[in-house]
Parts: C-alpha cells; structure tokens; sequence
C-alpha cells in the first residue's frame, strides 16, 4: 500500500494533525462546558454559595450516566446527534460531537473535586467580606483552584487522546484509526509502530508540560 | 451595638438534627471586647457567625447596630457584611495572592476608587507593622505575620465590628501576646468593637471586657470578665476555671511538711495588701509558699496561694481565723503536727 517512507509519513501526518483537531476542538469545550458544569455541582452543594440540593442531584446524576457508558457504545449512541450538530455522521467533525459529551462529564468531575479542595475557611473570609458570590467565585475560588485545575486539564488531555483513538470505528480518522486499519487490519508492523511512537510521545510531552506548568504556579507563590 | 435575642440555630447534619445554639440573650456594647468561652462544640462558632449572616439564626433575632440580621435583603447582608470584619484561627488568606492583593480585594469589593486603594493599604500594612511583606505571598509569611495581614484585611474596610473565630489558637505564647496586643491597640485606636471566641481562659482574662461561657449551645453565664472568673455562678464556669487553678504539689514535698497547708484565694484588695505578713507577726506564726499564682484580670490582681503556717499549734489557729477574715476564700487542705 506505501511504496515508500515518503507515502507512508503523508499518512501518518494526515492522522497526527486528524487526531490534533479532534482533541483540541473537544478539549476546548470541554474545559469551558465540563468547568462550568463543574462549577455549578461545587456552588450547588456548598452553602456559602448557592446550595441547592435538587440542581445539585439533577447534573450529578446526569454526569454519571454518561460517565457510565464506555466510550465505545456513547459514540455510536450519539452519532445521529451529530448529524443533527454538525450535519454528518462520518469523519472528525461527527465526533467530536461524543467526544465532547463524554469528555465534558470527564471533566466536570475533576473541575468539581479542584473546587473542592480550595480551602473553605478562605472562600469563607472573602464571603464574609461582603463581596458578591459571583466575585469571589471569578477572584478567589478560581485562583486558588488553578494549580489543581490545570493537572486535571493533563489528565483529561490524555484521556481525550486516549478516546479519539475509538473514531476509526466511525470512520473520524486520526492515529488510531491507522493503527487499527493499516497496523492491524493490515499487518503494517511498521505503521503500528510508528502511531505507538507517536502517542507515546505525546502523551508524555502533554504530561510534562502539564506539570512544569502547575509546579511554576505553585512555586511561585511558596 | 451587637444583642443577640433568644437566638436559636438548629441545623441538620446527616441523619442528625443539631441545636447548636440554644435561646442565647446577649448583648455586646460599642467598643467592648466581648469573649465567647467554651469547649469544642459549644456552639460559639456557629453563634458568631450569625452576626454576620454566615449562619443564618433559626430562631430569635440578632441585631447588629439597629438591624435585624436576618431581615436583610442579599445586597443589604453584603453591606453589613462589608462593615464587619472576621479572623480566623488558620488566617485564611488567599495563598495564590500576595499579601497587598489579599488586601485590596477587601477595598475593591467594598467600592474604593482605585486612586485610594493603594495608600490604604500603605497604612494598613504600616499600622500592622508588616509593610516589608506587602508583595510576598502568604505561604512565606510565620503564623503571626499571616494573623497580622489577616487583621489589616478585616479592618481595610475601616470595619466597625472585628469577629474572631480562635485568633490565638494555632500560635505560640510570645505570637498569641503580641496579636492580643495588637487586637488591643485595635480596639483602643479606632473604637472597634471585638467578639472573640476561643477555648483559652487567658485570651478572656488577658483582654475581654465582658465574657459569656458558653456549654452545649446555652450561655450558661456571662458578665464582666472579672466577675466571672472570680465569682462564677454556674458549675461549668468553676469547672473550667478549676482546670487553670490546680496546683499540685509533689508528693515528696507533703511528706517533709508539718503544721497547716491553707489554700488561700485572693480577690481585689486582699490581693495587695500585707496579709501573710500581717498575721505572722501578729501571731508569731512562719508561713511558707509552696504554690499559687496572683494574676490580673482586666487590671485587678486575683489569685491561689497554697501556704504552709508553722508554728504553735494555737498560734497557727489564731492566724487561720484571723487570714480567714481577710481574704476571699479558704481552706485547709493538709494538717500534721
């Protein structure tokens, strides 16, 4: 199928940058919606806030079903969304649809447990300054949280890699799919190796970034 | 300035339905320092927070310089919530901001023109005596350094009320001294009113005006500091002064004595004046001090004295009968001859 190194790197590029625009677009929206979704199952549960047994209950049970559904099964599941969404059920803009979904739940919860370990006494003292809720979410709870929300961002970056490589089946492309269709389906051994190199590449790069980042943070402030 | 009338909170914990106050009437002058003493669990927390709304009272009224807490509207509640000041026993300070931003986000959410902000805290971090820290983040600052931004940052508000919760609690004796003093200095310079709750006697005796003690939920007894630590009224209260005033003598030194051991209590003016060395020489009797302590409570001297009189057996009961008209309480608690 390759005739040589120059095709078969053609298609290895074409799957890295397939791969790199469904976990960025997916991870965009997902730290906006999955944050904010997070937010709201921290303000809904703490009574300096805006305690609210009922919300509270609703998303979280909400986030577990999904959160419930191996990938796999949630993609298929959602694709007819995705027609609806973005008007196609095939290729990398179908699903990322999913991906989202999933990945928001993801990292809402993460978002949720980040919030949660910012120190109450403090969300407490800037509360009973007299300041609104919302600015003491935006300047104190967010600062405070940001080292802690910035490793979850590492995790949930990894996973997200880690699911996208599951869109071959739909046809969505990126290393996985080759992997699975060229190196597996095909006996490529060399292709096979290649997208294993590749992900584990950057795997470890988006985890040493991740973490180099929130030790800056945090050193700067010890 | 500050009444509490009969103020209830009961919440619910899990399975648990918990009254933490229970139907308290209290009432703190304008420039007092008032002390709300108790044992973990006695509800003095939850008690100071409701005057600040940070715990909404279930029953009863507090009223805070003319307002009644809980008929506030949200944008009212801020208001007073922006006059009144509150300190913690672990500061609770921002740690991802430096000691100046920890500051301004008091002023900034208070309305103060950004023009005013910065020579505020100037003053502030001066009068706190910190400026040298004004850009270093809390996670650099010692106990104490971090209690006094704590303090600057409850007052930056030009704060009427100053609320704390254990501000001593987690400092070494010589920090706990001088963050006292300066609670003092606080309330002396700007006419802040304090409420200060906390477990240690000392902090009470050392600068409240008025004290209430409280035991599960109830104030069980309140009134000038003095007055309760040397006439308590209620069983708890003799019970938690008793813990401060046991002196134990050692064994080995029982054994070594004859004669009379009394355990004197001293009040005002016995206190100060000669009467050990009145009675010896009236009744030729020795006296030695094996233990005991005088100290001040809000400026007036109280205290325990253990005293051993040696002597003619009706000597020393002369001098017992005679000490026993002079001072506030005691006893005789050895007897040997």
């Amino acid at each position: 199928m390759f005739s040589d190194v120059n095709s078969l790197m053609l298609h290895v590029n074409t799957a890295l940058l397939e791969t790199a625009y469904m976990v960025v677009l997916s991870l965009i929206i997902s730290i906006i919606f999955g944050g904010l979704l997070g937010l709201l199952l921290f303000v809904t549960a703490d009574p300096l806030f805006l305690r609210n047994r009922f919300v509270n209950h609703v998303m979280s049970s909400a986030i577990n079903i999904v959160r419930s559904l191996p990938f796999l099964i949630l993609m298929i599941f959602v694709l007819p969304l995705s027609k609806i969404l973005v008007g196609t059920k095939i290729g990398p803009d179908a699903v990322i649809v999913p991906l989202s979904i999933a990945t928001i739940a993801f990292f809402a919860r993460l978002a949720e447990v980040s919030f949660s370990s910012v120190s109450h006494g403090v969300l407490e003292a800037y509360v009973a300054s007299g300041a609104s809720e919302l600015t003491v979410i935006w300047k104190i709870l967010l600062p405070e949280a940001a080292t802690n929300l910035i490793k979850n961002v590492t995790i949930t970056t990894i996973s997200v890699i880690g699911s996208s490589a599951m869109a071959g089946l739909v046809g969505g492309g990126g290393l996985g799919d080759l992997a699975y269709r060229y190196g597996y389906q095909q006996y490529r051994t060399d292709i096979m190796i290649v997208c294993v190199v590749i992900l584990v590449v950057l795997v470890q790069l988006i985890q040493v970034l991740g973490d180099s980042l929130a030790e800056t943070m945090q050193k700067q402030r010890s | 300035m500050i009444e509490f009338k009969n103020v209830s909170v009961a919440f619910q914990q899990g399975e648990e339905h918990v009254d933490a106050v229970r139907k308290v009437s209290l009432s703190v002058g304008e420039g007092s320092i008032y002390g709300i003493v108790g044992g973990s669990g006695a509800g003095k927390s939850t008690l100071l927070r409701t005057i600040n709304g940070l715990q909404p009272a279930t029953d009863g009224e507090v009223i805070v310089g003319g307002q009644s807490v809980s008929s506030l509207g949200r944008r009212e509640l801020r208001t007073l919530r922006s006059n009144i000041g509150m300190i913690f026993q672990h500061f609770n300070l921002a740690e991802s901001k430096t000691v100046c931003q920890n500051i301004s986000f008091m002023l900034e959410a208070a309305g103060w023109e950004k023009s005013k902000i910065d020579a505020r805290i100037t003053e502030l971090l001066e009068y706190v005596n910190i400026s040298d820290k004004r850009d270093a983040y809390p996670g650099r600052l010692s106990g104490g350094q971090k209690q006094r931004v704590a303090i600057a940052r409850a007052l930056a508000n030009h704060t009427k009320i100053l609320l704390c919760d254990e501000p001593t609690s987690a400092l070494d004796a010589e920090t706990t001294a001088s963050v006292l003093e300066l609670l003092k200095k606080v309330n002396r310079d700007f006419g802040v009113t304090i409420v200060i709750i906390t477990h240690e006697l000392d902090v009470v005796k050392s600068i409240c005006d008025e004290v209430a003690v409280m035991n599960h939920g109830e104030v069980v007894e309140s009134g000038p500091v003095y007055d309760v630590f040397t006439q308590p009224k209620s069983d708890f209260t003799r019970q938690l002064i008793a813990h401060t005033q046991n002196y134990k003598i050692p064994e080995e030194v029982w054994e070594t004595i004859t004669g009379k051991v009394l355990k004197i209590v001293y009040q005002g003016n016995s206190a100060v004046e000669p009467v050990l060395s009145d009675t010896s020489s009236k009744y030729r009797v020795g006296y030695n001090i094996l233990h005991g302590k005088i100290e001040y409570i809000a400026s007036q001297p109280t205290g325990v004295l253990y005293v051993n009189l040696i002597g003619a057996p009706e000597d020393i009961d002369a001098a017992e009968d005679e000490l026993r008209t002079r001072v506030a309480e005691l006893e005789v608690i050895h007897h040997v001859f």
